[in-house]
């Protein structure tokens, strides 16, 4: 009796979480048009709730509170105000967050079918979010607008195209591997300009290795800036960009192919040379501001987030004495050595389940929010935009962002490695690196590990 | 005379060593505190060097640029009435439990103590997914329903097993006296069942407090937002303000530690009782 009694109870309970999940098929692809008229009584009942206003849902991995002092944060916010005032029949519904709590929120809504109307999407995610298809292309408001869609840099649509078809709008544009180096020291050290082949450097690490001096600082103990910073610049500069569209499509470049190994190495012994800090692996990335504002090291290896960083913390003789510049060219490599690793990471999309009767508003706001306007107010502030050309004044910003744009016009920018590669491949490939750069790992067997993981992505 | 000093050195060096980790629990309230009055390029020059002037910026930009009083409100909502619920119905429950035999009582028990094994990740999308159709989303009430679920488990254990520690004889001798079912649970067992229902009560509450998971997903609304989510505003998409974030840190922190200071004695006396019987 007892037995059956809690087999009842058991059925009951297995019965009613069942039907909790499959009350309504969020998971299962459903025509496009009954997902559209069902978000349209939605839509309907949410306008009423506001007072006949339509709602536009729109999540963000900016918060609001960088609004006045971050360049971004200020362009986009800017635009959302101006914009929002001009459509006052509009309701902006919008959730801000950072970048953490935002990559958990955003999958998670998602997965449960409730798609916000314009949200961030990362580079690094766009397979899986078109897959799933969250996201709608963007080509039809793209191509009525040729001024606005050939704005941007080149390469800019790279990461979020598939099949020719957009589903995304760069909003920022960023470089990794840019070299950072105190012109002072250098010049102390009997440099004017920061070296341009790789013999040199090594020649100037052991003049600073006497001096006590470390030649780059590294903070890689998040185990990303070994790779994203150095590896994704050095590995171009051997393989070529045709092998990372090759490794990216499956077709037939491998992580043990010479080249990569060269560059490995050729990292390798850079460390064993001892240019860089001795506690590499155990000071992380914001460490290693410290340590090159204090003037232990002559140089670091950083992306373009360290030019507001600079203007903003930096002492006033270190400020005035950083300049920019590329990394060497290295010995035996492509022809192709003017490379930084950079390109847009974050582009605004539509999400798929916008009806039809908002849309035009929608890419209404989503082309405020991308335009040159935003980047005019962005650059201004002294940050990157995807914007080609974008107009600002000069005096007013940094003078690292002027030397950066500079340099930029002759430099070709590559995939940065973490933000086109898989997940698990790029985890291998950190953590390798802090194991390559401790001494406990050859280069070749960093390699293999690396292609054993990839090989399992097939 | 000779052991009497080797005791004596003995307890230097055992004090010594208790010192040194008292510090190092102590030294990130200390830090956390002077830090918030650094300016930002100060903090990035040296992490733990004192300021050089006591500069109230963060704190101004903390109370008038961001919503944290606002996600106090919330917060101390969530906690009071989830922590009360849990501890009355983990009460009634966890009584029931231990003093009744009954057909399926068994069932009851394992079913509500499952409750353990099931990791809250998991969970996310589904019961994100449930609230959404419900229409439960977005309320000040929402996160009630989560918190209290998850919390019951352990709570209705920990009673329960107490509960069964507590002699009988005082419920029989109040049922002599004509005492009925609730006057017993309420007026017999509950003063007992006290420095257990402390130890639920403080798990609860930094559990509650402190959860990010849920009040992340199942609430969108600026104004719903708790403190774990509010702090989390200091953040930007390249640099976190260090300085700015410990001020708001600490704002948050000084009613909680305010409560612990006040009932520290109390709380010392539940842990206790958890710890014998848990």
């Amino acid at each position: 009796m007892r037995k059956r009694l809690f087999a009842a109870l058991l059925t009951v309970m297995v019965v009613s979480s069942l039907w909790g999940c499959s009350s309504k098929p969020v998971n299962e692809p459903e025509p496009a048009t009954q997902e559209g008229t069902e978000d349209a009584e939605t839509q309907e009942t949410e306008t009423e709730a506001s007072g006949e206003k339509i709602v536009i849902h729109l999540m963000s991995q900016t918060p609001r509170s960088g609004q006045g002092t971050e360049g971004f944060a200020t362009g986009f916010y800017n635009m959302l105000d101006q914009w929002c005032e001009e459509h006052p029949e509009v309701e902006v519904n919008l959730e801000d967050m950072d970048q953490t709590s935002y990559q958990t929120k955003i999958n998670s809504v998602c997965a449960a079918g409730d798609i916000p109307d314009i949200f961030m999407l990362k580079g690094s995610w766009a397979t899986t979010f078109i897959d799933n298809g969250w996201v709608s292309d963007l080509n039809t408001g793209l191509d009525a607008d040729p001024a606005w869609r050939d704005g941007y840099i080149e390469n800019a649509f790279e990461a979020v195209t598939r099949e020719e078809k957009i589903y995304g709008i760069p909003t920022q544009s960023m470089a990794t591997g840019l070299v950072y180096y105190n012109s002072q020291m250098w010049a102390d050290m009997g440099y004017e300009t920061f070296p341009e082949t790789w013999e040199e450097l090594l020649e100037a690490t052991e003049k600073f290795k006497a001096a006590g001096i470390s030649t780059f600082v590294l903070g890689n103990k998040p185990n990303w800036p070994a790779e994203s910073c150095w590896i994704s610049t050095l590995g171009d500069r051997y393989t070529g960009a045709d092998w990372t569209q090759s490794i990216l499509e499956g077709t037939g470049a491998k992580f043990t192919d010479q080249e990569f190994i060269d560059a490995l190495t050729l990292f390798k012994e850079l460390n064993d040379k001892g240019a860089f800090n001795a506690d590499i692996n155990s000071i992380d990335d914001k460490e290693e501001d410290t340590v090159y504002f204090n003037g232990k090291a002559a140089s670091i290896v950083s992306g373009t987030w360290f030019i507001p960083i600079i203007e903003t913390t930096a002492p006033e003789e270190i400020k005035n004495a950083t300049k920019l510049a590329l990394l060497p060219a290295v010995p035996g490599g492509t022809d192709q050595q003017n490379t930084i690793s950079g390109g847009p990471a974050w582009f605004l999309s539509v999400g798929s389940s916008v009806p039809e009767e908002k849309k035009e508003l929608v890419m209404d706001l989503v082309k405020t929010l991308t335009g040159k306007e935003q980047a005019d107010i962005t650059a201004s502030m002294g940050n990157l935009t995807a914007w080609a050309d974008p107009t600002y004044d000069e005096s007013k910003v940094s003078p690292l962002y002027t030397e950066y744009n500079q340099l930029m016009k002759e430099a070709k920018t590559v995939r940065i490695y973490d933000a086109c590669m898989s997940g698990s491949v790029i985890e291998t490939m950190n953590v390798g690196l802090q194991s390559l750069l401790a001494g406990e790992k050859t280069p070749e067997e960093l390699a293999n590990e690396i292609q054993m993981e990839q090989e399992l992505l097939q | 005379m000779m052991k009497k000093k080797r005791t004596g050195v003995l307890r230097l060096l055992g004090n010594l060593i208790l010192c040194l980790f008292s510090f190092s629990c102590v030294f990130p309230m200390i830090w956390i505190f002077y830090s918030s009055f650094k300016t930002q390029a100060e903090f990035n020059q040296s992490s733990t060097a004192l300021p050089k002037a006591l500069d109230l910026r963060n704190y101004i930009s903390v109370f008038t640029q961001t919503d944290l009083v606002t996600a106090m409100g919330n917060s101390f909502r969530n906690t009071i009435v989830s922590v009360s619920g849990i501890v009355i119905l983990a009460f009634m429950a966890g009584y029931v439990l231990s003093r009744y035999r009954f057909r399926g009582r068994g069932f009851l028990y394992n079913y509500f103590t499952m409750g353990m094994l099931i990791p809250l990740h998991a969970l996310l999308v589904p019961l994100y997914i449930q609230f959404k159709q419900i229409g439960l989303t977005n309320h000040w009430y929402t996160l009630l329903f989560p918190y209290i679920g998850f919390g019951l488990p352990i709570s209705i254990m920990l009673v329960e097993s107490y509960v069964k520690s507590i002699p009988k004889e005082l419920e029989e001798a109040a049922a002599i006296d004509g005492c009925g079912f609730f006057k017993t649970m309420f007026r017999i067992v509950l003063p007992l069942a006290g420095p257990i229902l402390a130890t639920v009560a403080i798990i609860q509450f930094f559990a509650v407090w402190n959860e990010f998971s849920f009040a992340l997903i199942l609430v969108s609304k600026d104004t719903l937002r708790t403190v774990p989510v509010g702090l989390t505003v200091f953040k930007s998409a390249y640099t976190v303000d260090y300085p700015r974030l410990m001020a708001g840190i600490l704002v948050t922190m000084l009613p909680v530690m305010i409560l612990y200071f006040s009932f520290s004695k109390r709380i010392i006396e539940g842990m206790t009782a958890g710890a014998v019987k848990g």
